[in-house]
This record gives structure tokens, C-alpha cells and sequence, in this order.
């Protein structure tokens, strides 16, 4: 595709990038009509949107020609099928809902084939589940089915396609470098041993269970013009964003289990599978690789918040999903200011949910999206490189200690 | 009602929130893309000392912007000094540089002057260093003819996958407190028709990239047939399944 808009548009940096930008943008309405297939809600559909708009991971990986939002996109637009597919009665379209997952998810695992086995074995998962028992549920009755001819169809098509896929965009290699199959198979041993030599430590490099943290965003690249501004791209999110997501992940698992609802079970599994998928793995590590789960995470984010506004949220999801604006009103604003916005914002939640009933989720839900709009515009200048002074840099930079939580 | 008609207000109000975000960053990275884009001049060059020199050059290592200046002298000179009062700047590797992205496919030419102070005795230099992707040339100034213009010409094909140069100028001293001075007159790329004279200093980086990644001369001994006969086996399976569900 970077090929195709190279040709389109020139060998410029600007045909190199438009690939991944044109990519990146397809994201935010297939997030939109996933998030509307998967909580049958225009409402966390729309907060969805606007919540990975905000998000600077996302932002600068469409901005960059880089892989990481390639996998992304077709990853979502596969579980957008895939929620389909679940949805769908007709046994007819699902067999093309199927198959166009397939093809999807072949290439999202072409495009990162390290981390993407996870979208295939999540959707995989979802499938046999699905084609086990006709109504979605979590009865035991419906598992007792599980090993049918539909089941083995169903998965033998993705996963068959998946390959199918794989093999195909990599066919030029076959002929040009690899010589068949044993040069394809030979390849694919030597990049395993590669990654398994690779150090535990190195620049910039974190381990997976401080990103949800955001401990140690970096930058990708980095100016010091003499005029005595600071210009950078940030490999980093959006903190509210991320440190919301573990109370909202936590909530989301909750809902699942108390619910029997397989659509909370699905983010929460997404986002766990995600993390999981790292504890065997040794080599050094960069916090991009926290983006499928950080996806999983905005997905029930939103889900949470569409449940404040119409009032399925209780007291304790509130708390949870307004804790993680102590830090960034902490550590974004002077201590004076971060008490009274906290203060202020305590007096407000208190008073309506006393007074007004219902109107506690509801500004819940209003306060995190104005909060996240308002810290979106404040790092915006790292994500796009708009210079600043070395004063607002800094200033940005809440964390910069010495050790793993340095944001420098 | 009043229910959905919050809901209704709120889905409207994230759908604008989430065009307005659109738009503001789109807008935001035309514009910033725009500004920083360095195109080639009409006579086929570009000229590194020219401009808003502060926006144009940057500062590495341990430097801080305070801690350099760089100004126009005469005759088209410019002047970059490391001021005293920085004991940190030699800590480690530390000057000034340039980044320019020579997209247009082929050969460049580049030229310039440089002098720096050098001694030594004490210990304190400069090199004028001219980076692209791995390849890098470097002309150290001479300790022993202070004051003499050391001219650098060299031509240059980039290769594909470093479309561009970073010239820079690097300063040492074995303390800390010393200062730092270079000169630079006459420093540019200039963009040449055809390959190079014979006895120019030229480096075709794009030939020695290309070699490496190896070409498509092998191509005739190349077989897919086991690589066509997984393709068929996998479609099989697949139609396999396709008719099971």
C-alpha cells in the first residue's frame, strides 16, 4: 500500500506517509460501527470515536509510515466483521462474513505477524462460540455442542484464509528470496531465533506491564533548533486515556461476569489476551506494542462511559473511572489549581447525585470526554511536532525521573 | 423522551467533537508538513546558510540552544560559537547539524568551507561530519593551520531508503570549560545532471544498497512450485470448510 501511494503521490515523504493516514482515518468509523454492533449503542459508539481521536498513539502512528496502525485497522475491521458474523442469522452471509474475516485477519498477521495470532485466536474463539451454540450465551448447555461439523468449518475457513493470505503476500518473496517453501519455513526459524537472541534491556525499551502505566513513552524523533524551541514526536499517549483504561478494563470484566454478557467478556478477554501474550516474551520491548490492547481498553472505556450516562453505572464505577484525573490534574496543573478543580469537581458529582437523580453518570461521562478533550490539546505538539518552548516541553513531561517512569 | 433526547444531544455533540479533532489535526499537519518542507531551489540547490539560521540549524548532545551561537559574519561567513560558562558541553559528543532530505533521485553535489579553532595542546577541536542513513564523511580541522579555509567537495547519490543528509559539526575538549568556534562559508547541495566528473570524491550510496539487498539476477533459478503447492492446498482446505458450514 506504501508502494501504491508512492506511486500515487510521489517518492516524498508525504506519498510515504498518506498509506498509513488514509489507514488511520478508516479506524475511527470502523471503531464507531464496531462499537455500535458490539454495545448496540450509537451513544458508545460516538464516545468511541471521539476517544480515539484524542489518543496520541493512534494519532502518530497514522502520521508515521510505520506498521503498527496497518494491524491495527485491519485487526478492528475484522472484529467489526466478526460482530456481524455474531449478529447474523442468516447462515448464507455469515459464510461470507467469515470468509471476509479471513482475508482481514491474513492481513493483519502479514502486516505484525508476532502480535496479530491474538486477534486470530481471540476471533477464532468467538467463532467456535458462536457456531457452538446458535444464541450467544454462556450456558453450559450450549458448550456440550461444541465440538461440531459447523465449529470445525467455521474456524477451518478463517484460520485456512488466514494462512491463505499470508502465503500469497509473501509469494514474491517465495520466488525472489526464499526459493519455496523450505527457504519460506527456513525464514521464519531464523527470525524466531533472531528475536529469542535479542537483549532484555535497550534504549527506550519497557517491560509490558508498565505501559498501561505509560511509564516510559519516548521520543520517536526529536529537534533542537537553535532558536531555542523543542520539536518532537512523541511515541506516548494520551494519560488520562491510559490510566483510565485499567479501571475501565477492571469494570468491563466485572460487567461480563455479572452480566453473562459475551460483548464485555469480548473487550475484556481482547485486552487480557493482549498483555498476556507478552509475560513468555524476553526481549526488549517498546510501549507501541501496548496499542491492541490500548484498542480493547477504549473499546469497554466507552462502553463504561455510555453506561454512566444512562444510568447503569453504579457509585463505584463513577469513583473508579474519575480517579484517573487526580494524577493528570495533579501533575498538569499547579498543586492550588489541581485542588480546586478536584475540590470543585467532588462538590459538583456530590451535589447531583444527592439532587439530581441519574445526572451522577451523566457527569461523569461529560467530565472524563471534556477532560480527555482538553488533554488531547495539550500534548497535541508532541504528536504533530508543532514546536514548543523548552519551558511547555518540560512542562509536559510529567514524569522524568531517573529510572523505568522517565517520559523524556 | 427527555432520555433520548439527552442521548440524542450527546451523540451529536461527540460526532462534531470528533469532526472538529479531525479537522484540527488535519489542518495542524498540513501546515506544519508544509513549513518544514525543504524543496529544492530553482537553480537546483540548497543552501545550508541561507535563511532563518536559528530554525534551520539544531543543537546535539549535550548542548543547549543558550549555550550556542550561530550568526552572518561577512562575505557570506557564518559564525557558530559555543559560549563559555558550559562545562557540560563536552561531556559527550555534542555540536551543531543540519538535516535535508534529497528526494529528487540522483546525484549531488556538496561544497562548502569550513575552519574551527583547534589546538592540541589544549585539547579542543571540531570536524565537519556529512551523514546519510549509515555513510558518513568526515574532515577534521586542522590544528596546525588555524585560520585557513578547508574547502570540502564531494558527490553524493543517496540511497533509497535515506533520501536525505545531515550535515554536521561536531565539537571535543578535554575540559569542560572551554569554548568552541567554527566557520562555515559557502556550504550547499547542489542537485548535478548525469554522474560526476571522473576524478571527483563521489559515493554512490544507492549502488552499494542495492548491492546488499541483492537484485533480481537469480531470479531464473527461483522455484515456486512448493510454495504454489501449499497456496493449493490451503485453497482446498478452505474449500473444504467453506462447504461444511
Amino acid at each position: 500500500m506504501v508502494a501504491l501511494s508512492v506511486r500515487l503521490f510521489g517518492d516524498y515523504p508525504w506519498g510515504w506517509r498518506a498509506a498509513n493516514a488514509l489507514i488511520g482515518t478508516a479506524l475511527v468509523p470502523i471503531t464507531y460501527l464496531l462499537v455500535r454492533r458490539l454495545f448496540r449503542s450509537r451513544l458508545a459508539a460516538s464516545i468511541a470515536a471521539v476517544l480515539l481521536l484524542c489518543e496520541g498513539m493512534f494519532l502518530i502512528s497514522s502520521r508515521l509510515a510505520m506498521i503498527n496502525i496497518v494491524y491495527i485497522t485491519t485487526g478492528a475491521w475484522a472484529y467489526l466483521v466478526l460482530w456481524r458474523f455474531v449478529q447474523d442469522p442468516r447462515p448464507r452471509t455469515r459464510r461470507i462474513e467469515l470468509a471476509a474475516m479471513g482475508l482481514l485477519l491474513g492481513l493483519c498477521v502479514s502486516t505484525k505477524a508476532a502480535i496479530s495470532e491474538v486477534a486470530v485466536l481471540l476471533a477464532l474463539s468467538v467463532v467456535a462460540f458462536t457456531l457452538a451454540d446458535p444464541m450467544p450465551t454462556l450456558s453450559i448447555p450450549g458448550l456440550t455442542n461444541f465440538a461440531t461439523k459447523r465449529v470445525i468449518g467455521g474456524c477451518g475457513l478463517v484460520l485456512g484464509l488466514v494462512l491463505l493470505v499470508y502465503l500469497t503476500v509473501f509469494l514474491i518473496f517465495d520466488w525472489v528470496v526464499w526459493h519455496g517453501i523450505g527457504g519460506f519455513v527456513a525464514y521464519h526459524r531464523h527470525v524466531i531465533q533472531h528475536n529469542l537472541d535479542f537483549p532484555a534491556s535497550f534504549p527506550n525499551a519497557s517491560p509490558f506491564w508498565s505501559w498501561p502505566l505509560l511509564l516510559r513513552p519516548y521520543a520517536y524523533w526529536s529537534k533542537n533548533p537553535l532558536n531555542g524551541s523543542v520539536e518532537v514526536l512523541w511515541c506516548g499517549g494520551n494519560p488520562l486515556l491510559w490510566w483510565a483504561i485499567i479501571p475501565a478494563i477492571l469494570i468491563a470484566g466485572v460487567r461480563g461476569y455479572t452480566h453473562r454478557s459475551v460483548p464485555w467478556i469480548f473487550v475484556t478477554a481482547g485486552y487480557v489476551a493482549n498483555m498476556a501474550m507478552w509475560i513468555p516474551i524476553h526481549r526488549y520491548l517498546f510501549i507501541y506494542s501496548y496499542m491492541p490492547a490500548l484498542y480493547f481498553g477504549l473499546l469497554a472505556l466507552c462502553g463504561d462511559l455510555e453506561q454512566c450516562w444512562i444510568g447503569n453505572a453504579r457509585r463505584w464505577e463513577h469513583l473508579l473511572l474519575l480517579a484517573p484525573l487526580l494524577p493528570c490534574l495533579i501533575l498538569g496543573l499547579r498543586l492550588i489549581w489541581a485542588a480546586l478543580a478536584i475540590f470543585s469537581i467532588s462538590i459538583a458529582y456530590l451535589a447531583l447525585s444527592r439532587r439530581l437523580e441519574g445526572w451522577d453518570g451523566k457527569f461523569v461521562c461529560l467530565i472524563f470526554v471534556f477532560a480527555t478533550l482538553a488533554t488531547f490539546a495539550y500534548f497535541l505538539p508532541l504528536w504533530v511536532d508543532i514546536p514548543l518552548s523548552q519551558t511547555g516541553y518540560m512542562s509536559r513531561m510529567w514524569l522524568n525521573g531517573q529510572g523505568l517512569a522517565n517520559w523524556l | 423522551m427527555s432520555q433520548r433526547f439527552q442521548r440524542h444531544w450527546v451523540e451529536r455533540g461527540c460526532i462534531v467533537a470528533a469532526v472538529l479533532t479531525a479537522t484540527l489535526v488535519c489542518v495542524l499537519s498540513y501546515v506544519l508538513d508544509r513549513s518544514r518542507r525543504l524543496e529544492l531551489a530553482s537553480n537546483g540547490q540548497i543552501d545550508l546558510l541561507k535563511g532563518n539560521l536559528n530554525d534551520r540549524w539544531s543543537v546535539f548532545g549535550a548542548l543547549s540552544a543558550a549555550e550556542v551561537r550561530i550568526k552572518p559574519a561577512d562575505d557570506g561567513i557564518v559564525e557558530v560559537d559555543i559560549l563559555p560558562n558550559t562545562p557540560s558541553w563536552s561531556d559527550e559528543s555534542s555540536g551543531v547539524s543540519q538535516t535535508v532530505g534529497l528526494f529528487s533521485p540522483g546525484w549531488y553535489e556538496f561544497v562548502g568551507e569550513f575552519q574551527a579553532k583547534a589546538n592540541d595542546s589544549e585539547g579542543i577541536g571540531a570536524q565537519l561530519e556529512l551523514h546519510s542513513g549509515r555513510w558518513r564523511f568526515i574532515a577534521k580541522a586542522d590544528s596546525h593551520s588555524t585560520g585557513t579555509w578547508q574547502k570540502i567537495d564531494v558527490y553524493l547519490r543517496p540511497s533509497d531508503s535515506y533520501p536525505g543528509a545531515e550535515v554536521s559539526c561536531r565539537f571535543w575538549a578535554s575540559n569542560g570549560d572551554r569554548t568552541g568556534r567554527a566557520l562555515f562559508r559557502d556550504m550547499r547541495f547542489v542537485k548535478i545532471v548525469g554522474t560526476p566528473p571522473p576524478s571527483a570524491i563521489e559515493f554512490d550510496l544507492q549502488r552499494k544498497e542495492r548491492a546488499r539487498l541483492g537484485g533480481l539476477g537469480h531470479l531464473h533459478n527461483s522455484s515456486l512450485g512448493s510454495a504454489g503447492a501449499a497456496v493449493l492446498f490451503l485453497a482446498t482446505v478452505v474449500g473444504i470448510c467453506w462447504s461444511m458450514l
